[in-house]
C-alpha cells in the first residue's frame, strides 16, 4: 500500500490532494486569499492527510526530483526562493512591502516548505517540462518556462487519463494539453506517452487572464525595470481594466471582446505551433479553472476541434474538489514512491529529469544571474 | 510614367531600388553598408541625387513605422518613436541612430519622400492581435509583403485582392512572418516576437525579462540582437558568414551549430504555424531575406515545411520570392512599389488594396500595462 500527497500552489488556491493505491482519499483546496490571512491553515491541512510515504511539495518552476533533506537547512529558504521561485528573498520582501499579493503567496509557499523541512516530512520537489530528457535540447534554448511543475503534473494526469480511458498502453498516448488557468495559460505536447514540448505561461503567444505571456523583445527593452509583479500583468485584466470574470466571458463591451479574442486566438496559435512537435494528436485535452467555464469551453471546442477531439482531462478516481494539477502532483508522488503510478512516472522519465530552469539560456546578458543564487546542490 | 525609389534598412545593408514603371527600367540597385550610413547618413540622399533623374516619390526607411505620411509633414515625435532608443544607445551610435538622422534629413530635403507604416499601424490587422506588441513586422517587413502580393498576383494572373500567402523573412538579424489574405496583411510575427533568429533570440520569456532586468544595468537595444543562432553556436556573426554557418551546421561534427540550426529551423516552422491560425489556406509560403540566397538553407526549410504542411493537409506551394534587383533584397523592391503607388503609378491599386494609406496609431498605442508605464514610455521615447 502506498499513500502519497501532492501540494499544488495555484494562483487562486493552494490544493492538497492525497491518494492511497491510486484512489483519492483526501482533498482540500485552500483559497489563497484565506491563506494570506491564516498561512498556518496549510500546515493543519497537510497534517490531516498524514501519514504518507511521499509528498510532492509546491515546486514552482521545477527542479530535478530533489528530496527536501538534500538541501541543507541553513540555506534551504534561499534555495527555495532561488530555484523553485526564480527570485530572491530580498525581492519578495520588497514586493510584500509594496503590497503585492503574489509576493505574499510566494512567502507563504516558502514558509510552508521551510516548515516541512524543519518537521522532516518526506517531501520531494518535482521538475517542470524543461528539465525532462524527453524534450529535445534545441526546444529549450532561451526558455525558463516551458510548463512549470504544476503543468507537468497535469500532463502526467492526462497521460494516465487517456491511457486508462481508451485502454491503450502509454506508448500509444498522444495529445496536446491546454491549461487555461486563472493567471496563465500553457500548452504541452505529448507523443508516445511522453512530454516532447511545452509552451509555458510566460512564453505563450497570447495573453492570459492575468499575464502578458511572451514579451516582445522591444517591449522588454523599452520598459527596462521589470519587477516580479509585472510578470502577472498585461493580460485580460489589464486590457479590460476590471477584474470581472463575468463581463469578460459575456464580452459585455468592446474591451472585453478584444481581450476575449486575444486570449482565445493565443490558445489557438499555441496549439497550432505545438502541432509541429505533435503532428497527429489523438485528442486535445483541456484543464484549468477557465476551461471549466461553459462559454470558454464551447469557444475552445469550436476553435480547436479541427485538430482533434477536444475534451476535459479526466479526474482521478475519487477526486471531486481539487484542481487537476493537484491530482497530477499526487500521481507523481505516488509514482516516485513506487506506488500504483510507478510505471507511468518511469515511462515519462520524470525520475530522470535533470538540472534547473536556469540551464538553457544562451543570451550573454544572462551571465551573472545564476551567481546571485545559492548553489543548487553539493 | 512614374519613377519611384524605395529604401530598405536591413541589418547589414541599406538597399536602394528604383524603377521607371513605363519601361520597367531599373534606375537604382544599390546596397550601402549600414556602417557607412551610420557614419554619414547623407550618403543615401547623395546617391539618389547622383543618378540625376527626376524622382516622383521615394519611400524612405521608417524603422518601426508611422502612419503613412509625407516626410516633410512627419512630426519630430513620430520620427523619434519610430526609431526609439535610449540615450545610452544614442551615445553608442547604434545603426538606428544613423537611420533616425537620415529620416530627419529626408524631412528637411526637397525630395518627395514618404514614410510608410509598420504592420502594427495597419487597419487590416485586428486590434486583439496588436495587444502588448510593438513589432508585428517593422516597415521593411511591410515592403516584403508588398513584393509578395505583386509577385503572386503576376505569377498566377490574379487580382491583388485574391492573393493569399504566408511570407517568411529570414534575415541576418531576425526571422519574421506575416499572414496575407485577400491582398491585405492580417497578422504578423515580428523579429522580436517570434522564434530564434540568426542574431536575435526572438520573443522573450517573461521570466527571462525579469531576470535580465534585475541583473543588467544598461538595457541596450543591442540585447535584441543577441541570444540567437549565432550566440548559441558561439560564433562571431561579423566574422563567420551566414553561408559558412549553414555549411558548418549541416555537418555532423559541429554539434553546437547543429543545435542552433535545429532551433532556428523549428522556429521558422512554428512561426508559420502561428500564421496558419490567421490564414487557414494560404496559396503559397513565400521565403525571403538574406538567408534565402543560400541554396542548401532553402532546401532544408522547404523540406521541413513540406513535411509539416502535408501532415496538416495544406497544399501550399513553397518558393522564394522573385527578385528584380541584382544587389538589393526583395524588401527594397517592395518599398519602390509603394512609392510608385503613392505617385499614382501602375501599382496604385496594390497600395489601395493593402489599405496602407489608412494606417493609424503609434508604435506604443497597443501596450496594455499600467498607465504610469505607458505614459513614461511615450514621454521618454517620443520626445
Amino acid at each position: 500500500m502506498t499513500r502519497a500527497a501532492g501540494v499544488d500552489p495555484g494562483t487562486k488556491s493552494m490544493d492538497i490532494c492525497a491518494i492511497e493505491d491510486g484512489k483519492v482519499y483526501y482533498e482540500n483546496p485552500l483559497d489563497n486569499l484565506e491563506l494570506a490571512k491564516n498561512p498556518e491553515r496549510i500546515n493543519d491541512a497537510l497534517r490531516e492527510a498524514l501519514p504518507v510515504d511521499l509528498i510532492t511539495g509546491p515546486s514552482g518552476y521545477g527542479v530535478e526530483p530533489t528530496r527536501i533533506d538534500e538541501i541543507p537547512e541553513r540555506i534551504f529558504e534561499d534555495w527555495y526562493y532561488n530555484y523553485i521561485l526564480l527570485t530572491t528573498k530580498a525581492e519578495i520582501q520588497k514586493g510584500i512591502a509594496d503590497g503585492v499579493f503574489g509576493a505574499i503567496l510566494y512567502k507563504n509557499m516558502t514558509d510552508f516548505s521551510v516548515w516541512m523541512r524543519r518537521e522532516k516530512f518526506p517531501v520531494t520537489f518535482i521538475p517542470g517540462v524543461i528539465e525532462l530528457p524527453t524534450v529535445p535540447y534545441y526546444r529549450k534554448i532561451n526558455k525558463l518556462d516551458m510548463g512549470t511543475a504544476d503543468k507537468l503534473a497535469v500532463t502526467v494526469l492526462g497521460v494516465h487519463d487517456q491511457s486508462s480511458r481508451l485502454g491503450i498502453p502509454y506508448s500509444d498516448v498522444s495529445f496536446i494539453l491546454v491549461e487555461v488557468g486563472f493567471g496563465y495559460n500553457a500548452v504541452m505536447g505529448v507523443e508516445g506517452g511522453r512530454i516532447v514540448d511545452g509552451i509555458g505561461g510566460t512564453n505563450f503567444p497570447g495573453i492570459g487572464y492575468l499575464t502578458a505571456s511572451a514579451l516582445d523583445g522591444e517591449l522588454v527593452q523599452l520598459v527596462r525595470n521589470w519587477e516580479r509583479k509585472d510578470v502577472f500583468e498585461g493580460g485580460v485584466v489589464s486590457v479590460t481594466g476590471e477584474m470581472d470574470p463575468d463581463a469578460f466571458v459575456q464580452r459585455k463591451d468592446a474591451k472585453n471582446e478584444i481581450a476575449f479574442d486575444a486570449m482565445m486566438e493565443g490558445i489557438k496559435k499555441a496549439v497550432a505551433s505545438m502541432k509541429v512537435s505533435v503532428n497527429n494528436p489523438r485528442e486535445i485535452l483541456l484543464s484549468g479553472r477557465w476551461a471549466k467555464q461553459n462559454e470558454i469551453k464551447k469557444e475552445l471546442i469550436t476553435r480547436l476541434s479541427h485538430h482533434a477531439d477536444v475534451r476535459a482531462v479526466g479526474f482521478l478516481e475519487g477526486a471531486a474538489k481539487t484542481k487537476e494539477t493537484a491530482q497530477g502532483y499526487a500521481v507523481i508522488a505516488d509514482g516516485l514512491a513506487g506506488g500504483e503510478f510507478k510505471q507511468l512516472i518511469e515511462w515519462m522519465k520524470i525520475n530522470e529529469a535533470k538540472g534547473t530552469a536556469l540551464d538553457y539560456i544562451y543570451h550573454p546578458k544572462f551571465e551573472g544571474v545564476p551567481e546571485r543564487f545559492v548553489r543548487f546542490k553539493g | 510614367m512614374v519613377t519611384a525609389i524605395g529604401i530598405d534598412p536591413g541589418t547589414k545593408s541599406m538597399d536602394v531600388f528604383g524603377f521607371d514603371d513605363e519601361t520597367d527600367e531599373v534606375i537604382m540597385d544599390l546596397a550601402i553598408p549600414r556602417v557607412e550610413v551610420t557614419k554619414r547618413p547623407e550618403i543615401v540622399l547623395d546617391a539618389i541625387r547622383e543618378i540625376g533623374r527626376e524622382i516622383d516619390v521615394i519611400v524612405g526607411p521608417s524603422g518601426y513605422g508611422l502612419p503613412m505620411v509625407k516626410a516633410s509633414e512627419a512630426a519630430d515625435a513620430e520620427i523619434n518613436a519610430a526609431t526609439f532608443i535610449t540615450k545610452a544607445d544614442v551615445a553608442r551610435r547604434l545603426n538606428i541612430v544613423g537611420l533616425r538622422e537620415l529620416m530627419f534629413l529626408m524631412k528637411k530635403s526637397n525630395l518627395n519622400v514618404w514614410f510608410p507604416p509598420g504592420v502594427i499601424h495597419l487597419p487590416t490587422v485586428p486590434e486583439y492581435r496588436k495587444i502588448n506588441k510593438i513589432d508585428l513586422g517593422t516597415a521593411d517587413k511591410v515592403f516584403t509583403a508588398v513584393s509578395g502580393i505583386k509577385d503572386q498576383a503576376e505569377k498566377y494572373g490574379i487580382e491583388y485582392s485574391e492573393t493569399s500567402f504566408i511570407v517568411l523573412e529570414i534575415g541576418f538579424g531576425y526571422t519574421a512572418a506575416m499572414g496575407i489574405e485577400n491582398g491585405k496583411i492580417v497578422d504578423g510575427v515580428g523579429g522580436t516576437m517570434g522564434g530564434v533568429g540568426y542574431m536575435g533570440m526572438g520573443a522573450v520569456d517573461g521570466e527571462l525579462a525579469y531576470a535580465l532586468a534585475n541583473t543588467v544595468t544598461d538595457f541596450s537595444k543591442m540585447m535584441l540582437f543577441d541570444g540567437g543562432a549565432a550566440a548559441i553556436s558561439q560564433i562571431n556573426p561579423q566574422q563567420v558568414s551566414i553561408e559558412e554557418f549553414v555549411s558548418l551546421a549541416r555537418q555532423d561534427s559541429e554539434q553546437q551549430m547543429k543545435l542552433a540550426y535545429s532551433a532556428m529551423l523549428e522556429s521558422i516552422i512554428k512561426d508559420t504555424y502561428l500564421m496558419l491560425s490567421s490564414v487557414r489556406e494560404p496559396k503559397e509560403i513565400l521565403l525571403s531575406g538574406r538567408f534565402t540566397r543560400i541554396k542548401p538553407f532553402v532546401q532544408d526549410v522547404t523540406a521541413v515545411l513540406r513535411d509539416q504542411l502535408s501532415e496538416l493537409g495544406i497544399e501550399a506551394g513553397i518558393r522564394t520570392l522573385t527578385r528584380t534587383g541584382g544587389e538589393v533584397k526583395e524588401a527594397a523592391e517592395g518599398a519602390a512599389l509603394i512609392a510608385n503607388g503613392i505617385a499614382g503609378g501602375k501599382y496604385e491599386k496594390l497600395v489601395e488594396t493593402m489599405e496602407l494609406r489608412k494606417s493609424s496609431g503609434g508604435v506604443f498605442s497597443h501596450i496594455y500595462m499600467n498607465k504610469e508605464i505607458r505614459a513614461g514610455i511615450e514621454e521618454t521615447f517620443s520626445r
